[in-house]
């Protein structure tokens, strides 16, 4: 099946990432973990932009922007510089924003997606770093504000920006292509995507096709989508806005456009007649880089990455590939998942592990630590050994989770330990005795009917017994009539 | 009339009042803000224990306003000091004040708090930066002060002080307010080169706050003899130059011939485009590095209705050589004439690097005349120095900054009585070769002494 992109809809992505594990700012020795913080506390006389200072080069943010040039399999430039971005805003307490130019220190890389027909190789045209500004809160609506405040703690803060090549073709495959980034991003241990502004999206979207026909669109740059649901929303409404344009015969213009979640809808913010002039030239106060002789180096501490991870979890531990999937999302659960595997069969700790856990997790929005490997084991051995039923496993888990306390206590607090072999024995010979119709029905050759006659056994077990054992003892019992 | 450091050590306990004193007599303009309850720490040790140092009003002093002699920096008191006043602290030194300045150092920018007088004839101008003229009225024994376009060396040469100017790097430049930062260094003016060098020694070393900071510090000590040292001298750093200051330049040529060293003029063919890649790269710079200042975070502001009309009439704090400099540089920027201009400058002062490199293979050391003329009359557009709209005093001057090398400048004579300046360039990292030939010179005349000596 090949995917007809029938408006020819061209996406490429703009992501700005915050990297918050860098310890310190990206130009002073303020703290990059400022998320907690009241505002205008983590700030000193260089990321305030206070005259007389200079900047001093985080180099682990120089170390991470590698990495992620690694994972994206890109090229690391050897020599690298900075410039400065020149613009004034309140926020921007230098009036110009120091950046990478025409030497980005990551391009030409890519990564690969699931798209709307399979494998989607997303093209990474270039990844660059940059400090970011503060950030201004405005009494009221942006327009009709009677005053703003700034707050200088984000500002400083070191940034990877990663601009893709237009390879998306719906908005589905944009949103896949920002979960998938953010999968590889924690796997490098750069960031925190749990913080606020951790990540965030411009996206360029341009409708290509009208009526059958090529044309040639029009790039409307949608900025600051900060979760991967609104981006998925955003591009669709503007897909929708400029097919609705065309029909109407209506004139579309290059433009930048801001996203309102509450309202779903893109609102025009500047047209672009020209291109903004930034005035870039270079930094004379940070000295160009020489990185290349590093890059080795990185690569030998490179962590394996959610693709790779996936391709040994189904060859090693032969468990099936949406299992993989699902487990290498996210590392933590890849972890958990071998740690538990470790000591169980692979195949059951796969199928616990993504199906149970990672449900009841996201279901209360819980953090993987809230369960311990040990517990998970625990709760699988009991089933093996027909302890307890599948179905009081789960049940295991969720209280583990709602209330804490230890596998085995809750078993015997619930009563979950499962009913002996010889209640099972005799509740099947009560369930046939009471069910002669079913009885009849699976004799003349109704299979189902022999469900409704183990259904009436696992009442009468009150769901703690082992659904197959139940089943060869009906089965049994019948087989003596 | 001047007195080196030796004098104020000997003062001990009264070196710093008796600064203060003769500041406050002063009508020269030399200093903008005075620290008048500075006094040397009891029990201060080092080799500037209780000597009172001044300070350019571009270099930030932690809790003492620091103007930068704009109206847009007034009433701003750094949190902290610059890594030189650290020093300079650190070594004993009592920092007795701020000196006066064209506005952010800019050349033919006046200073918003009136202008310098040079101390040997007050009818006349004491140079860019007062810190020459603080020296030469003997209020301080030695000043400290940026040197991007000779703000330094042109008010030494002015005031007849000896200024040293090392290597690009040499000093941190952290705390300082400088306007172009890959053209500005912090460098040292005194009675002596000697007394230069001793102040340079306390504020030289590694940065770590500045990543354009040398790694190793700075040796001024041991640099070749005279004897047998092979000076140039750029046939276009005499072009323009007055004929009596000519003349005092020619009998310091005769005084490094009798000292034992040979002098050959040379055509330096990169030298008539070094001011003009000077004005545009310093432009170019000054448009991003005044940015800061836009009355949001610190400093004065102009209130009005909204953040851009605030921002708007703030900046027209900036005096207009400031606000044209600042004009230049953005239109130099923008991408329909970054190409031809701003990347040929770049790559012009690449082209003077090399040919400073390849002459320093055939040379020890260059000289040349440190400014054209003598101290001229007060008055003109600017206050303090030369009133030309240039970014650098002369393409002497501005060679220096764009390669980054050292530089003194040591009084050669006296027109009158006004002295004029002579200036001793080395290679990059050469500064010891300069401080010895300057010492060489120095103790070879009189012209320190003038006019008690002469």
């Amino acid at each position: 099946m090949v995917y007809e992109n029938p408006d020819g809809v061209m996406i490429g992505l703009e992501v700005h990432v915050q990297l918050n594990n860098a310890n310190t700012k990206m130009f002073c020795s303020c703290t990059s973990d400022y998320t907690d913080s009241e505002a205008n506390t983590c700030l000193c006389a260089g990321c305030l932009a206070l005259p007389g200072t200079t900047p001093v080069l985080n180099e682990k943010s120089v170390e991470y922007a590698i990495r992620i040039g690694l994972a994206l399999n890109a090229e690391i430039e050897n020599e690298t510089d900075f410039f400065m971005k020149s613009y004034f805003y309140p926020d921007l307490g230098n009036g110009y924003q120091v950046t990478q130019f025409d030497r980005p220190i990551v391009k030409n890389g890519h990564i690969l997606i699931e798209g709307e027909d399979g494998e989607l190789k997303v093209r990474i045209n270039r990844a660059h770093m940059e400090d970011d500004p503060g950030k201004m809160a405005h009494f009221g609506s942006i327009e009709k504000s009677t005053g703003s405040i700034i707050d200088f703690n984000r500002s400083g803060m070191p940034l990877v920006e990663i601009v893709t090549a237009p390879d998306m073709r719906s908005a589905k495959e944009a949103r896949r292509f920002l979960d998938k980034l953010r999968s590889i991003l924690e796997y490098l241990d750069v960031f925190d995507g749990s913080r606020e502004g951790a990540m965030k999206a411009d996206a360029n979207i341009s409708v290509n096709v009208f009526n059958g026909k090529r044309i040639e669109g029009t790039r409307v740059e949608v900025k600051n989508i900060s979760s991967h649901k609104a981006v998925e929303k955003a591009i669709n409404y503007e897909i929708m806005r400029q097919k609705d344009f065309l029909r109407k015969n209506k004139p579309l213009v290059q433009e930048t456009r801001h996203y309102d979640e509450d309202r779903n809808v893109t609102i025009s913010l500047r047209v672009k007649e020209t291109a903004d002039d930034y005035r870039y030239f270079p930094d004379f106060d940070l000295v160009p880089m020489i990185v290349g002789d590093r890059v080795e180096g990185i690569r030998a501490t490179m962590p394996e990455l959610p693709d790779a991870k996936r391709e040994r979890f189904v060859a090693q531990y032969g468990i099936s590939d949406a299992h993989a999937k699902s487990l290498v999302t996210e590392r933590a659960f890849a972890d958990l998942f071998e740690s538990v595997a470790a000591k169980v069969d692979p195949k059951s700790a796969a199928s616990w592990v993504a199906d149970v856990v990672k449900g009841e997790l996201n279901y209360r929005d819980m953090p993987i630590t809230a369960i311990s490997a040990d517990d998970v084991v625990t709760v699988i051995e009991m089933v093996t050994k027909k302890e307890i039923s599948e179905e009081s496993g789960v049940t295991v888990i969720r209280t583990l989770l709602d209330d804490g306390g230890k596998p085995s206590d809750i078993v015997k607090a619930k009563g979950l330990a499962m009913v002996a072999d010889d209640f099972i024995e005799t509740a099947a010979k009560e369930a046939i005795a009471e069910s002669p119709d079913a009885v009849a029905d699976y004799k003349a050759g109704t299979e189902k009917a022999l469900n409704f006659i183990v259904g009436k056994v696992m009442q009468k077990a009150k769901g703690k017994a082992d659904a197959r054992l139940a089943r060869e003892m009906v089965l049994q019992e019948l087989e003596k009539l | 009339m001047t007195k080196d450091i030796a004098a104020f050590k000997a003062a001990g306990s009264k070196a710093a009042l008796d600064s203060l004193d003769k500041i406050k007599k002063d009508d020269l303009g030399t200093f903008i803000t005075v620290c008048s309850d500075a006094k040397a720490a009891d029990s201060a040790a080092g080799p500037l224990a209780g000597v009172p140092i001044a300070v350019s009003d571009n270099i930030s002093t932690k809790g003492v306003e620091t103007t930068c002699a704009s109206h847009i920096v007034k009433g701003y008191v750094p949190p902290f000091s610059g890594k030189a006043v650290d020093d300079l602290e650190k070594a004993g030194a009592v920092i007795i004040g701020k000196t006066n300045m064209n506005e952010f150092g800019l050349l033919g920018a006046a200073s918003a708090y009136g202008p310098i007088k040079n101390p040997r004839d007050k009818s006349k101008k004491g140079g860019p930066s007062a810190s020459a003229a603080a020296v030469a009225a003997g209020e301080v024994p030695a000043a400290v002060c940026s040197d991007a376009g000779g703000l330094l060396r042109v008010s030494a040469s002015f005031c007849g002080t000896a200024a040293f100017k090392p290597s690009y790097g040499a000093v941190s430049r952290f705390g300082l307010i400088y306007y172009t930062g890959s053209l500005d260094q912090i460098g040292v003016t005194a009675t002596t080169v000697s007394d230069a060098v001793t102040v340079l020694d306390v504020i030289s070393g590694n940065d770590n706050r500045d990543t354009t900071s040398l790694p190793e510090k700075m040796n001024y000590t041991g640099g070749k003899s005279l004897d047998g040292c092979k000076i140039g001298i750029p046939e276009e750093f005499l072009e323009d130059v007055s004929a009596d200051v000519l003349k005092t330049f020619e009998e310091a040529v005769a005084t490094f011939e009798k000292l034992g060293a040979k002098c050959m003029k040379f055509s330096l063919k990169t030298a008539k485009y070094m001011q003009s890649v000077h004005d545009i790269i310093a432009a170019g710079e000054s448009s991003a590095m005044l940015a800061k200042f836009d009355g949001t975070r610190f400093g004065p502001r102009v209130e009005a209705d909204n953040w851009h009309e605030m921002i708007s009439k703030t900046r027209g704090l900036f005096g207009p050589v400031a606000q044209r400099r600042i004009m230049t540089g953005i239109h130099l920027l923008m991408a329909g004439q970054y190409n031809d201009y701003y990347m040929k400058s770049m790559q012009t002062r690449t082209l003077i690097i090399d040919e400073f490199e390849s002459v320093f293979k055939e040379y020890d050391l260059l000289i040349s005349p440190t400014a054209k003329t003598v101290a001229p009359d007060l008055g003109g557009a600017c206050g303090g120095g030369c009133d030309l709209e240039l970014s650098s005093y002369s393409a002497a001057i501005a060679g220096v900054d764009l390669a980054g090398l050292p530089a003194a400048s040591v009084p050669c004579g006296f027109i009158g009585n006004l002295p004029a300046g002579l200036q001793i360039i080395g290679g990059y990292l050469k500064d010891a070769d300069v401080v010895a030939a300057a010492e060489a010179f120095e103790n070879a005349t009189d012209f320190v002494k003038f006019p008690e000596a002469v």
